[in-house]
């Protein structure tokens, strides 16, 4: 049938990938396999019995939530997350700040559609968000990439990788960075790095995407300023999600910006879905009123926290310690691994034999590189089949090691 | 549909909005082009202006699209070498116009677009509430090659703030657009597709259609009861719809964004006729009036604000009288 489909596909349609993440889940639903492979929230922390307390408001309002909605997004729900959110974005942003959106993947799209012209760059680190990566590159994005340390990225490097685009010719778009707990490094940004970014920003004039859908999922610590409260020129988009903090079967996110991109995004928002599900938006704001949100926040919290540990016992009891590194990370969803004399693919296809299963690193590195990292998610598991996976994980790698 | 379909060639989508974006995404690259009908539903050739499409528009009468006049536009543009991807037509209760494309055309657009290798996408959220007569088959169904996707929602037979809607094609283009639909959203409200389950799974999708398209033919025959009362054969014409949601007024010599300025200080809205023209001209002298909203009384009320809106267009000095 290419006569007709086949030949009639656009340039995008032809390049785009499905995600290897999802076409990995085939093998990773196998019996008995054990997944850190995708990155989903743990099903038994869902509320669901204090979500469901909101169905209620079908019978109240029943007739305006089953109406189109704005796409600007539920005015109650965007009030309580002002509000919410007011203590991280350093003051209550306004209304028309805020947009709410369908998932936080979808400010991913919007902003590729406000910023980015074919051939543009953006600037991410290295490794960053998979599903981010595709969605500028589809709009035509190029990317430079930024390294990552325990500290995350490198942002001393980018005064020059910026003046040496610029000397180019090249259109630098934006910096994206997931600032804490990254996808997949684990890593968070440090305050002196926050502050330097925004310098940087600042002073070359090119805006920050801050992504974060985990950095309420925090274990150990304190919080750390958002990059958005240490701006003052309005140059920086924050987004984040109920995904990790509620649930993602809800596909409710938000971004808070200046009035000038919040307005953009809503307009092409607008002929993207026209607006996200009423219904969903409604729930969410029923929960969140009734202080579940606020309530359940410190049991996701925890019971993450002790997957976190168990993973990190697990490593150091099961893994072979000398080919191994890593940073434990204080919160979110992710351990990052570093195996110098390991390939990841390699080690992939043996873990899937011993039924574990992971992601690679490759696939997060917009230009390359990655191929002896792993990324292993522990909020899935629980902390037994943790131990199990990491065990089998270990003897895999041993086996490539010739140590078994 | 004419069969029933696998679930590899059906995918759920925030809204039929979403179809048109997914399928621009997979077929459009910038300055590609796309045929329409000309007036038609703006949110529609928004995004795909967005997606660089430029538009050849076919002009309609009350068959819908004038199909006839496609292989010679179609021949005109291939010759000078560009890629035209698809042809967007909303096949029943047209949004504006309110007419269905008669099944005479159905058939030889499918043929002219086999002919020419030319995909469609037919955006039907209204086929399902229809007021009288018989269906009419879909493009879909008449189709054996595999060159339709068809699309519809829950929007107009449910409600919108479902933000549900589905559709349907071969197994090629719904893969594509699935994995496109990874990066724009992940994937639908699955609190949604759940509630909207549940409704139709204990029946009531099915139970309560025939209500829905009951209350909408009672309102449907409001207005057209009220536009013979207040407005003068003469002065303003248009075709009873036999389903949708819309009727389509044509106003010889009277601008329709100045009869809206008229009609808003009495306090009623319709939409000016031009919106509905990607190209940006035409429909001067249109409007189009959505009749599932208000009352019956209040359809009254505004029919009539309107007539008077049009009779003290014509008194004021400067009109000219035909
Ligand atoms: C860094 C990052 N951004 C955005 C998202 C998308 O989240 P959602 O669309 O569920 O809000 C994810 C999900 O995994 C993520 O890791
Ligand atoms: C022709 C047409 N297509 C698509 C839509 C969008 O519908 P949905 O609510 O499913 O996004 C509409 C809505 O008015 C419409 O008239």
């Amino acid at each position: 049938m290419d006569k007709f489909w086949g030949s009639n596909f656009s340039n995008k349609a032809l390049k785009v990938r499905p995600s290897p993440i999802r076409e990995m889940l085939s093998v990773v639903n196998q019996p008995g396999m054990i997944s850190f492979a995708g990155g989903m929230p743990a099903p038994d922390v869902f509320p669901v019995k204090e979500f469901h307390e909101g169905t209620e408001v079908f019978l109240r309002d029943g007739p305006s939530l089953l109406q189109y909605g704005t796409t600007e997004g539920f005015t109650p729900l965007k009030e309580y997350l002002s509000e919410w959110t007011a203590p991280r974005m350093g003051r209550k942003a306004a209304l028309d700040e805020m947009l709410l959106t369908s998932g936080s993947q979808q400010v991913l799209d919007l902003m590729g559609w406000a910023m980015i012209d074919p051939g543009d760059y953006v600037i991410t680190e290295d490794p960053s968000y998979l599903a981010a990566l595709t969605a500028f590159h589809n709009h035509g994005s190029r990317f430079i990439g930024i390294p990552t340390d325990a500290e995350g990225m490198v942002v001393d490097m980018l005064p020059e990788k910026i003046e040496k685009a610029r000397s180019e010719g090249k259109k630098v778009k934006f910096i994206y960075t997931i600032v804490n707990f990254q996808n997949p490094a684990g890593c968070t940004l440090s305050l002196e790095r926050r502050k330097k970014l925004v310098e940087i920003s600042n002073k070359y004039g090119v805006p920050i995407f801050e992504d974060d859908p985990y950095g309420y999922v925090r274990f150990d610590g304190d919080h750390l300023p958002s990059i958005f409260s240490l701006d003052q020129e309005g140059g920086v988009i924050y987004a984040g999600s109920f995904s990790k903090i509620l649930a993602p079967g809800t596909r409710i996110g938000w971004c808070t910006g200046s009035r000038d991109i919040i307005r953009k995004l809503t307009v092409f928002k607008q002929s993207t879905d026209l607006c996200s599900s009423p219904i969903s938006q409604a729930l969410i704001y029923e929960y969140c009123k009734k202080g579940y949100l606020d309530a359940h926040l410190p049991k996701i919290v925890a019971d993450y926290r002790a997957k976190r540990d168990a993973m990190e016992d697990s490593f150091k009891k099961y893994l072979p310690l000398d080919e191994v590194s890593w940073v434990k990370p204080e919160g979110g969803f992710f351990y990052w691994i570093h195996m110098p004399h390991i390939d990841a693919e390699d080690l992939f296809k043996k873990a899937i034999e011993k039924k574990v299963a992971f992601v690679i690193g490759a696939p997060f590195f917009a230009n390359g590189g990655g191929e002896h990292n792993a990324r292993i998610n522990y909020t899935y598991s629980t902390p037994d089949t943790i131990e199990e996976g990491v065990k089998r994980l270990g003897e895999a790698m041993r086996e490539m090691l010739g140590k078994a | 549909m004419g069969r029933k379909l696998s679930t590899s060639e059906l995918l759920i989508t925030a809204g039929s909005a979403q179809v048109i974006d997914l399928l621009c995404w997979a077929l459009l690259d910038r300055g590609d082009w796309v045929i329409c009908e000309e007036p038609t539903f703006q949110g529609a050739t928004g995004t795909m202006f967005n997606h660089g499409a430029r538009f050849l528009t076919v002009p309609c009468d009350g068959e819908g699209m004038k199909v006839e006049l496609l292989p010679e536009r179609i021949e005109r543009i291939r010759a000078a070498g560009e890629p035209i991807k698809f042809i967007y037509t909303i096949v029943n209760f047209h949004n504006p116009l309110g007419c269905d494309l008669s099944l005479q055309r159905r058939a030889r657009l499918l043929e002219i677009a086999r002919t020419y290798g030319i995909l469609i996408l037919e955006d039907d959220p209204y086929g399902w509430v229809r007021f009288e007569g018989e269906d009419i088959p879909s493009l879909f169904s008449m189709d054996d090659s595999g060159l339709v996707v068809f699309s519809s929602t829950f929007s107009k037979i449910l409600a919108p703030g479902t933000r549900v809607a589905w559709c349907a094609g071969r197994d090629e283009i719904i893969r594509k657009m699935t994995v496109l639909k990874e990066n724009v959203d992940t994937c639908t409200s699955v609190l949604a597709q759940a509630i909207v389950w549940e409704y139709c799974r204990l029946g009531y999708l099915d139970a309560f259609l025939p209500r829905i398209i009951d209350h909408y033919r009672k309102k449907r025959d409001g207005m057209e009861t009220a536009l013979k009362k207040h407005l003068s054969p003469d002065r303003v014409s248009w075709q009873k719809p036999g389903g949708g949601f819309f009727y389509w007024l044509t106003v010889p010599e009277i601008p329709a964004v100045q009869l809206l300025e008229k009609a808003l200080e009495k306090k009623v809205a319709f939409v000016p006729g031009n919106a509905f023209y990607p190209t940006g001209s035409g429909g001067l002298n249109n409007f189009r009036m959505c009749f599932t909203f208000a009352s019956t009384e209040m359809t009254d009320l505004g029919v009539r604000y309107i007539g008077e809106a049009i009779r003290e267009f014509e008194q004021e000095p400067g009109h000219k009288k035909s």
